[in-house]
């Protein structure tokens, strides 16, 4: 599903040039729960951007469902990150003059969906994340875990074939974080793939895969020597 | 999908209700001055009677012994004596002359109203066909009525109103100076912006209230020298009003209509004639040189519409962009602040097209809201206009369907013009780099 080859991403500022990521290999298959951790600064963060296409690789070989992304024009990119891809960020954005409703609409908006479909996804993924009573709140009204609930909705509800969360429960107390990776876990149990940048080891090894970044680098380890 | 951004308008526009308000103000008082403006200069230079302005034409002669202003530019009037000639052809389908005076009117049968001073425009009987002045009750006054000098009048609807109580008035009779006149007719309303058939000086003044035989001036012998164009190159034999008739003296507004280039050409051909005899006859000393001066032309040529207004148009457009320029900055600061927003909207699908369009009917709502509230800021402006210059024609303050659908179009266009470079800005941004601002 997702295969990176030899890729690599620099930043280049004035005649500075900064190697965020050196070339590395990378293949998840569908339905994989892949943890990525590392220090602060590692990469984990610009790593999670180019799989979700919100930024550019610098070289190598990025192949979402077998398309060169590096082809791929903003329409299309925009499109796959509709279709494919579900974001869950560690501070939830939400929008917070919209509804929980609407928030998890956005996405399907875009998917130009009838409404009925639409209605149908939202209710679904808010009941699935046991929110659909209070479609009419507004995020303010929820608690940290709650929101991100939300999120979690908001990136299911379009039935992506992967969701990148980028630290998820890094806002959220033990209980709360606890109940997140339930979700997640619930989540990646029925199909959709699952990329979650976190800090926290315990969390990392729920995972299936750890994938680990330092200086740039990405390694992979199997669970129990990585954590260790 | 446009519904939804929207509704995406109004919740970004509630969210910071003084920035929002700080742009539609912007563009409103920017619209306002422009469209203030840009009204009263439109409705001075439009065409005042589109449908045969260009079969209108004033005549003029060079009848002068000297050079009037140079060499190609004659006076607006002519003499008595070549009207006299003037009338005579058939080749005009329709053919006015125009003279002015001053008199005293008010009613017989009404003691309790004041009499009034009022301006008479006084013509020959084509003057309403040529014209095409609308009647409320009765017509003009037929040909022999103006042969023989009829004391009868064609009341403007205000007039009539003011002295018959707006009732049907043909067949009443009214003073008019120390003679009863019989009304004859009443207009409907009739207000000519410019009034194209007056000397310039009169143009934007109101309507005439009260018309009467041109021939009823001559056989009275009535003349107010303030309201005409004297050009008494040649003083008259005496001061009689006789002797004014018989002289050099150009006073006389003298209009035809043409049909068609044929008719025009025959009739060039018959005033020159008319000037080989006069010139034969001891008149027309210079030269030759008579004009038939399309309407248009003539309007252009008196600076009806004066550079004044023009620069004060751009002036007031030089203002506009100063507000939309302003209200740019404004928006780039709101879209600024809106970065978060973006990024999320594109990592959840949305491609630059889609921000583009988003905030795009975010700007046409502001510029929409901008344009009506500088719809009514114009109104103001032209009420504020109207008010310190009573003395001009009200039309001029007045804004037309065309000039109302133009200043809500101009605020939505000129906001998404100025709102380009913000909203390309706010598109391109680099999602991943916005995420964590929301």
């Amino acid at each position: 599903m997702l295969k990176m080859k030899s890729l690599s991403k620099a930043f280049l500022t004035d005649a500075i040039k900064t190697q965020a990521l050196h070339p590395f290999d990378l293949t998840i298959e569908q339905g994989e729960f892949v943890s990525v951790i590392g220090p602060s600064g590692s990469g984990k963060t610009t790593f999670l951007n180019i799989a979700g296409l919100l930024e550019e690789h610098s070289d190598g070989l990025y192949e979402l469902d077998g398309k060169d992304v590096a082809q791929f024009t903003d329409k299309k990119k925009s499109a796959y990150r509709n279709e494919k891809i579900g974001f869950v960020f560690q501070s939830f954005n939400l929008i917070p003059e919209l509804n929980l409703y609407d928030n998890v609409d956005m996405p399907l908006r875009y998917r130009k969906f009838n409404s009925e479909e639409r209605h149908k996804r939202i209710m679904q993924a808010l009941e699935q994340v046991g929110l659909a009573g209070r479609k009419d709140h507004y995020p303010t009204q929820l608690s940290g875990g709650q929101q991100q609930r939300i999120a979690i909705a908001r990136a299911i509800a379009g039935t992506p074939s992967v969701i990148l969360a980028d630290e998820p429960t890094g806002n959220l107390d033990s209980k709360m974080a606890e109940g997140i990776m339930s979700l997640l876990k619930d989540i990646n149990a029925a199909g959709t793939s699952i990329i979650m940048v976190t800090h926290d080891n315990e969390q990392a090894a729920q995972a299936k895969r750890i994938v680990q970044i330092k200086d740039g680098h990405l390694s992979e380890y199997t669970q129990q020597k990585a954590i260790a | 999908m446009y519904f939804y951004y929207f509704k995406l308008a109004l919740l970004s526009l509630r969210k910071t209700p003084l920035l929002t308000l700080l742009m539609v103000a912007m563009i409103a008082i920017g619209i306002g001055a422009t469209m203030t403006t840009y009204t009263i200069s439109y409705m001075m230079s439009k065409d005042p009677i589109p449908n045969k302005s260009a079969n209108l034409y004033q005549v003029q002669l060079d009848s002068l012994n000297y050079e009037f202003a140079d060499n190609d530019i004659l006076p607006n009037t002519i003499a008595y004596q070549d009207v006299q000639a003037l009338l005579k052809s058939d080749i005009p389908k329709n053919h006015v002359a125009l003279g002015a005076i001053q008199t005293e009117i008010g009613p017989i049968d009404n003691p309790s109203i004041e009499r009034q001073t009022l301006e008479v425009r006084t013509a020959t009987s084509d003057f309403f066909a040529m014209f095409e002045v609308p009647f409320l009750h009765g017509g003009g006054w037929s040909e022999q009525d103006g042969k023989d000098a009829a004391q009868v009048a064609v009341l403007s609807k205000e007039t009539n109103g003011w002295l018959f109580n707006g009732e049907n008035s043909v067949g009443r009779t009214f003073y008019f100076g120390k003679d009863t006149y019989r009304v004859i007719g009443v207009l409907d309303d009739w207000n000519p912006l410019p009034k194209y058939y007056e000397l310039s000086y009169a143009a934007f003044k109101k309507p005439n209230g009260v018309f009467i035989p041109f021939n009823t001036q001559i056989k009275n012998e009535f003349l107010t020298l303030k309201l005409i164009s004297n050009y008494c190159w040649k003083e008259p034999d005496d001061q009689s009003f006789a002797a004014l008739l018989t002289s050099e003296c150009m006073w006389i507004i003298f209009w035809v209509e043409l049909s068609n280039a044929q008719d025009r050409d025959q009739y060039q051909a018959f005033i020159d004639n008319h000037a080989k005899e006069q010139q034969a006859l001891g008149r027309f000393p210079r030269r030759i040189f008579n004009k038939l001066l399309p309407l248009k032309e003539y309007l252009t040529d008196e600076e009806i519409v004066s550079d004044d207004s023009k620069m004060a148009v751009w002036l007031a457009a030089l203002f506009l962009l100063v507000c939309l320029l302003n209200c740019m900055s404004l928006m780039i600061a709101k879209f600024d602040a809106k970065a978060g927003e973006i990024g999320l909207r594109r990592a959840v699908g949305a491609s630059q097209n889609d921000i583009i369009k988003q905030f795009a009917i975010e700007l046409s709502v502001i510029g929409l809201a901008g344009g009506l509230l500088g719809l009514l800021f114009a109104k103001l402006g032209l009420m504020a206009a109207a008010n310190t210059y009573h003395y001009l024609h009200s039309g001029l303050m007045q804004m037309n369907s065309q000039l109302l659908m133009s200043t809500v179009m101009l605020a939505v266009v000129s906001s998404l013009l100025f709102g380009l470079y913000p909203i390309t800005k706010a598109s391109r941004m680099q999602p991943s780099s916005q995420l964590k601002s929301l």
